[in-house]
């Protein structure tokens, strides 16, 4: 029997869209990348044009690299009980449309951003669908190494931006990038070590399998989280944003901090779904600061 | 009822058409609208 969320899923007219293109995730990518122009426009007056090229083209082609991943993955995502509900595994859409949908909006979210917004842009984001699609996609039934390659096209989006307002790979635009990755890993590391066993069966190799104690998971987890905290204080340093921010992301990197070691110490499904929250709530709060407290 | 793969087929059509409409909008922001390109 189907559970109540998988009907509605079903049911429901565009869910199976909103699934295909990982809307959630998209919009995430949308929002670092809205970050990354702002910060990188500073006091200059906004170029609407430029912004709603970016946006659609970034829009574009995270939801076309999404359609692409679960198309790649659609025999190994009917493996698992969290994903055998997606339209591709469940057999609600034809494999052969998914993948011309993937392609399609990709090619057209490169294209719009080296035609209406620069090079760099566009490259940075075909480089984006192609590590995501074709590096780190397949790698995930390869190498426990995927988690740490997986975290580069997410943290690409915020660089994106950066580049689409700046034209330049500047130093911030690398800590944005930085900061990105290193938040991925305990977000990423939590996911992993809740549901180790449903990627184990489905044969993706990740390196929370291999921990069932989960001591292992947790102190990289730990580690990482320390990094970003080190690293979430760079704008500070670098002029980027005001001396308001350093005290803002000390105590959300503290706190994020806190989770990480809570899960270090108890090491069992709750701490890890805590810290796992702690992250969802964790990213828009620092990014709400980053671009409040950004210096003219 | 609809076959949900007809059904999904003709929605991600309708995406293609918007996100074709969506570019030409912003082709026709550029053509008209938008200044010289920004350094």
């Amino acid at each position: 029997m189907k559970s109540a969320a998988a009907s509605i899923r079903t049911d429901s007219r565009i869910g199976d869209i909103f699934e295909l293109v990982k809307a959630r995730l998209s919009l995430l990518v949308l929002t670092t990348t809205l970050v990354g122009f702002l910060l990188g426009q500073g006091s200059n007056p906004i170029s609407w044009f430029i912004l709603s090229a970016t946006l659609v083209g970034t829009a574009l082609s995270a939801c076309g690299a999404a359609a692409l991943n679960q198309w790649w993955e659609r025999e190994y995502d009917s493996m698992m009980k969290r994903t055998r509900e997606r339209p591709l595994p469940a057999g609600r859409m034809h494999a052969a449309d998914a993948m011309m949908f993937g392609v399609f909006f990709s090619a057209f979210g490169v294209a719009c951003l080296l035609l209406f917004v620069n090079i760099l842009s566009g490259v940075l984001a075909a480089l984006t669908i192609a590590i995501y699609v074709l590096i780190y996609t397949p790698m995930k039934r390869v190498s426990t190494l995927n988690t740490l390659v997986g975290a580069i096209p997410g943290a690409l989006p915020p660089l994106i931006g950066w580049v689409a307002a700046t034209n330049t790979l500047s130093l911030p635009g690398w800590v944005l990038f930085t900061i990105l990755w290193f938040w991925q890993m305990p977000h990423f590391l939590a996911i992993g070590w809740m549901y180790r066993d449903e990627y184990a069966s489905a044969g993706f190799v990740v390196l929370t399998g291999r921990d069932p104690d989960g001591g292992m998971t947790a102190r990289q987890a730990s580690l990482y989280t320390l990094c970003l905290l080190v690293v979430s204080l760079a704008p500070a340093i670098i002029y980027l944003n005001s001396p308001v921010y350093f005290f803002g992301a000390l105590a959300l990197g503290i706190g994020f901090l806190a989770l990480a070691l809570n899960f270090a110490w108890h090491r069992s499904r709750p701490a890890a779904r805590l810290l796992f929250f702690g992250s969802i709530l964790y990213l828009p709060l620092l990014l709400a600061l980053l671009v409040v407290t950004r210096n003219g | 009822m609809m076959d949900p793969r007809s059904r999904n087929r003709k929605l991600l059509v309708a995406l293609w058409i918007f996100a074709i409409l969506l570019f030409a909008l912003v082709l026709l922001w550029k053509i008209f609208l938008a200044g010289p390109p920004t350094p």
